[in-house]
């Protein structure tokens, strides 16, 4: 059984510690980011592929005939 | 090698049949131990014979007859993409990734699907849900990861290339380990499309093979612009199995490496190696500082873990596989509650955003060094790979990736080549070069090969 508390723990000293020596570091600008000339993708049509559906339901954990079967907050 | 069993099959000297047949027989006998494959083809015979017809009327591929083996966090269509994990022991692809479209199409048989840390979380080999591998090399030391699998099988000659993926060094670790070539592409040279990431910033999917030419082969097939990968890049793929030989060319080596390689045998090999090569090639090495190199595995971890996370939310068992928190090992989970942590709202700022400006310092390092030199050549590991069943801690691990994982801050391209034995284990040299320069690469690791064999 996997302790998340102490996962969690280990984590935070981990980071809290790699931030004290990232902040070390010289010559780091205020502002970062990037611009893009679209915020939106092309659509590209493709052929339908045959094997897809039969494949995603032989995965599906639970299935009824034509549907994948998912019950509310059940993950 | 790659190139003379190519001309063979070309002749048909041996068969696509006979290659596949002795590659299985071998996989027979060797993978209950070694454990490199989780996966066998069983349908890999056949497509050999269809492909020897191929040969046969002239119209076969670069790759025609060649068994490649294929990380388990690639997917090809109809073979298990289970990332080592629990999360996704019975998924199979439903597609094919880029790079395998571009493998069939040059009639390259998929031979099986390579064991792997858990969805690449891991440089030791040793963390899949499905058994360890063993270093076909030496068997008592790890074999690296996370491509652990990839390696393993090439140095066992359980295939004629690999495929493998690297966000901080999980092709250029086990080549180094299990004594075979690897290489990391420039971050945008090859698509990532049907890759289940580990971070989105820095993986890529790259070659292992046990010559040169193989991985020169391989990443000539597997390059190019994808429009599924919006930061894939359109510039040309040059012929990269066309090689130069390199003389006279400027050599960096990094002080800031050389205090960060903790075992002072394999930063003697390599310097020894280096000054070697060097002369042969009427070469200058020249020191070149990489300021904030130190900051590497900190600026790496934060980005990795934030980006794990986000990458792992599809996997909520809802329409495939199982909830990953509920199913996966100890270090996949750390990642996930260390990403969630760093991404709350409270923290914006603290972490992600600091370790993305570091990277970006450290990507201007790299530029400044190759306005000065051709190359970058250092050590690949601090320290001998640790002994199977030692525990490899946090701490371990960010010990081991801190000459790796600078490259992939930096996006540059960097290659595994064979440097010497050391208490029995392989001992690699790292050779970088500037992004998109694959051509300069594989001039100077074959060039190397060649003058160290």
């Amino acid at each position: 059984m996997i302790d998340k508390t102490k996962i969690k723990k280990q984590i935070e000293k981990v980071m809290h510690d790699f931030i004290k020596e990232l902040n070390k570091a010289e010559g780091v600008k205020q502002d970062f980011g990037s611009e893009r000339d679209k915020s939106t993708r092309d659509v590209i049509k493709k052929d339908q592929d045959k094997d897809f559906r039969k494949l995603m339901f032989e995965n599906a954990p639970k299935k009824n005939q034509d549907f994948i079967l998912m019950e509310k907050k059940h993950w | 090698m790659i190139k003379e069993k190519i001309e063979k099959l070309k002749k048909q000297e041996i068969t696509s049949k006979q290659n596949i047949e002795s590659f299985l027989k071998v996989i027979k006998e060797k993978n209950k131990e070694i454990n490199a494959f989780l996966y066998v083809n069983k349908g890999a015979v056949k497509q050999a014979e269809i492909v020897d017809e191929k040969i046969k009327n002239g119209k076969a591929g670069k790759l025609a007859g060649l068994a490649i083996a294929v990380k388990s966090n690639i997917n090809v269509k109809g073979m298990p993409v289970n990332c080592a994990s629990k999360t996704l022991e019975n998924y199979n692809a439903t597609f094919d990734a880029d790079v395998i479209k571009k493998i069939k199409q040059e009639d390259g048989i998929i031979i099986g699907m390579t064991n792997m840390d858990e969805f690449a979380c891991g440089m030791s080999g040793t963390s899949s849900a499905f058994g360890k591998t063993i270093n076909p090399k030496c068997h008592e030391r790890i074999p690296g990861g996370s491509s652990s699998g990839s390696g393993a099988a090439v140095a066992a000659d359980m295939c004629d290339i690999a495929l493998g993926s690297d966000t901080g060094g999980s092709i250029r670790s086990p080549a180094s380990n299990c004594g075979v070539i690897g290489v990391k592409p420039s971050y945008g040279r090859v698509s990532r499309y049907g890759l289940i990431d580990l971070a989105m910033s820095f993986d890529q999917i790259g070659p292992l093979g046990n010559d040169v030419y193989g991985c020169a082969l391989m990443m000539e097939v597997i390059s190019g612009k994808s429009d599924y990968d919006a930061i894939s890049f359109d510039k040309p793929v040059e012929k990269y199995t066309k090689f130069n030989k390199i003389e006279e060319i400027k050599i960096g080596i990094s002080p800031e490496f050389k205090d960060m390689c903790d075992d002072k045998r394999i930063y003697e090999i390599f310097e020894n190696l280096t000054k070697k090569f060097a002369e042969k090639t009427k070469s200058r090495i020249i020191e070149k500082n990489l300021k904030h190199v130190k900051l590497a595995v900190q600026a790496y971890y934060p980005i990795v873990y934030v980006e794990f996370f986000s990458g792992t939310r599809k996997f909520d068992g809802r329409k495939y596989g199982k909830k990953i928190e509920e199913s996966c090992g100890e270090e996949v989970l750390k990642r996930i509650i260390g990403g969630k942590e760093m991404s709350k709202a409270e923290h914006e700022g603290t972490y992600y955003r600091k370790a993305l400006r570091v990277k970006d310092l450290i990507r201007q390092d790299f530029e400044n060094a190759f306005r000065e030199v051709d190359v970058l050549i250092t050590p690949v590991v601090p320290a001998i790979p640790p002994k199977i069943g030692k525990e490899i801690t946090p701490e371990v691990m960010y010990f081991f990736d801190a000459l790796t994982v600078p490259a992939n801050l930096a996006g540059i391209c960097s290659g595994v080549v064979n440097g010497e034995i050391i208490d029995n284990v392989p001992v690699g040299v790292q050779i970088s070069v500037p992004s998109f320069k694959e051509k300069l690469l594989f001039d100077v690791m074959k060039t190397w090969q060649d003058l160290n064999t």
